[in-house]
């Protein structure tokens, strides 16, 4: 039998009160901040701890391979590491947010986005946390102050890294309830994207034919970007930052769309 | 009581689709194969229309599987209806459940926050109300306890003063309310006649006919998905106490 076509209406006053709705997001995203170094001894220094464990490691490893031939690729290897913790944790908290949330979900009423944007607040704080850290080294070691232009498109490409993780959260947030084994799957992807983006290695270690194909991958451009902006304090090309801002955007709004549409009916399938 | 309407159902459709299991042999598997899974629906609620007044005790009864939990979902805007119109003037408070959302790893404090939150409260409401609602619940001393360390009773009594601070226009109640001891119930019942005189509307979904019959001013029987009663409290509970 088919199902009929879902085409109720609902009218309700509530529920749209733009001050609730961000009251909302941000008590769900502190009783997460709570919930996760609840009990812990070292609490929120783990925020900064797991990246930089990651920066020791991967430093002392591929630190003598490129040591000679980049000029301070720790730094480079750190803003690296900063910037793809965003991107890797924001996407992957935010796919299973509805799932985490159902409990809730079943229950009570709530705008689902609120949900899945609620759930990368971590991940966006910890990434300021860890960039204050950064920062420190810049100034202080590495006496590196980077120009309020830098800075600017800097911000822009952070937001522009927030705004892909919360894209891909959209798209998959409904999906997971179905396909449970999607978080399996981007884990292994992310490690793929990790070796596939240039965060361990320069860009200009590459050959030129394979570059081109690392530069499909979105992270590539906007991390060997910030590393123009911050490190080297110099602008990069703006007309690929347009390029890349010009298909973002579109698939953005669709991914918004791809949401609200099938988050209609995805408490009954949870 | 003035007439106006809070809330208005019209037409409304609800169905499920539920997956089958499939008990055929491996031979029928394959000669009847098929690449999509098969599903039978499940109407849990069919062409539904009713209206609740303003300031109005309207219960809703039922067996278990007539579609009383799926028409209160519906109202509180957790489901979808699938066909029909739902029109709510005013803001709803959903009680489906007492404490949603509590966490027990934190404080009686922080799930006072996180609970009036998710049952639409301001922030400035919950600091307003915060010393209310600890009073209600008899909770000073431990409220900076975790959860986990409460007792399920009092757990439920600090639920149960959240929700009654979180009121709002409309209230939709499950049967979980129903749930405690005697003075638990009591209070319930104390506070349901507030409300009756503060002219709030309540939705009281529910399997105990005593308080239905006591509290509601209208009841609407149920019967697998379809209205089948609606009128004065003794007729309507008479008629499933005797439906079999």
């Amino acid at each position: 039998m088919k199902k009929p076509w879902v085409s109720g209406v609902t009218q309700r006053q509530d529920k749209n009160n733009p001050v609730h709705i961000w009251e909302t997001i941000w008590m769900l995203a502190k009783t997460d901040l709570k919930m996760r170094y609840q009990g812990s001894w070292l609490g929120i220094i783990w925020v900064f701890l797991k990246p930089f464990c990651l920066f020791l490691i991967l430093n002392f490893v591929f630190s003598h391979l490129f040591f000679k031939s980049v000029p301070n690729y720790s730094i480079r290897l750190l803003l690296g590491i900063i910037l793809w913790s965003f991107f890797a944790e924001a996407s992957m908290v935010g796919m299973q947010s509805l799932l985490a949330k159902g409990h809730i979900l079943r229950k009570a009423f709530l705008p689902k986005w609120t949900i899945v944007i609620s759930s990368t607040i971590h991940s966006a704080m910890a990434f300021a946390f860890n960039l204050v850290i950064l920062f420190l080294f810049l100034f202080l070691y590495y006496r590196i102050f980077p120009g309020a232009v830098q800075l600017l498109l800097f911000g822009v490409y952070v937001l522009l890294i927030y705004g892909l993780s919360l894209l891909f959260s959209f798209m998959t947030a409904t999906i997971i309830v179905r396909f449970r084994d999607l978080n399996q799957i981007w884990e292994v992807l992310l490690q793929v994207l990790f070796y596939a983006s240039p965060i361990i290695y320069p860009i200009t270690s590459v050959p030129d034919n394979i570059r081109s194909v690392l530069y499909l991958n979105p992270m590539t451009l906007l991390i060997e970007y910030s590393r123009i902006a911050l490190i080297d304090n110099s602008v990069a090309r703006l007309d690929h930052l347009f390029i890349l801002t010009g298909i973002f955007l579109p698939l953005m709004v669709g991914s918004i769309w791809f949401f609200k549409k099938t988050s209609v009916n995805i408490v009954e399938k949870m | 009581m003035s007439q106006q309407t809070a809330i208005k159902v019209e037409n409304l459709s609800k169905s499920f689709m539920i997956p089958h299991k499939i008990s055929d042999t491996f031979r029928e598997r394959l000669i009847h194969f098929e690449w999509k899974k098969k599903y039978f629906l499940l109407e849990a609620l069919k062409d539904i229309s009713f209206e609740v007044r303003q300031g109005e005790f309207f219960g809703i009864i039922g067996s278990n599987g007539s579609g009383k939990s799926t028409l209160l979902k519906i109202l509180a805007g957790i489901y979808t209806p699938d066909r029909g119109k739902l029109t709510i003037n005013g803001e709803v408070s959903p009680f489906l459940e007492l404490g949603v959302g509590f966490n027990p790893e934190l404080s009686g404090r922080d799930n006072i926050f996180l609970n009036a939150t998710i049952l639409g409260l301001s922030g400035r409401e919950i600091r307003s109300k915060f010393d209310s609602i600890v009073d209600f619940s008899e909770m000073e001393r431990f409220i900076d306890q975790k959860l986990k360390n409460y007792s399920s009773g009092m757990q439920v009594r600090l639920a149960f003063a959240i929700a009654i601070h979180a009121n709002r226009g409309i209230l939709l109640m499950d049967e979980v309310l129903a749930v405690g001891d005697a003075s638990f119930q009591k209070k319930c019942l104390e506070v349901f006649n507030r409300y009756k005189n503060d002219g709030k509307t309540v939705v009281l979904v529910s399997h105990d006919i005593a308080t239905v019959g006591r509290s509601c001013d209208r009841v609407m029987l149920l019967r697998k998905g379809e209205i089948a009663r609606t009128g004065n409290p003794e007729e309507v509970c008479s008629e499933y106490l005797h439906q079999g």
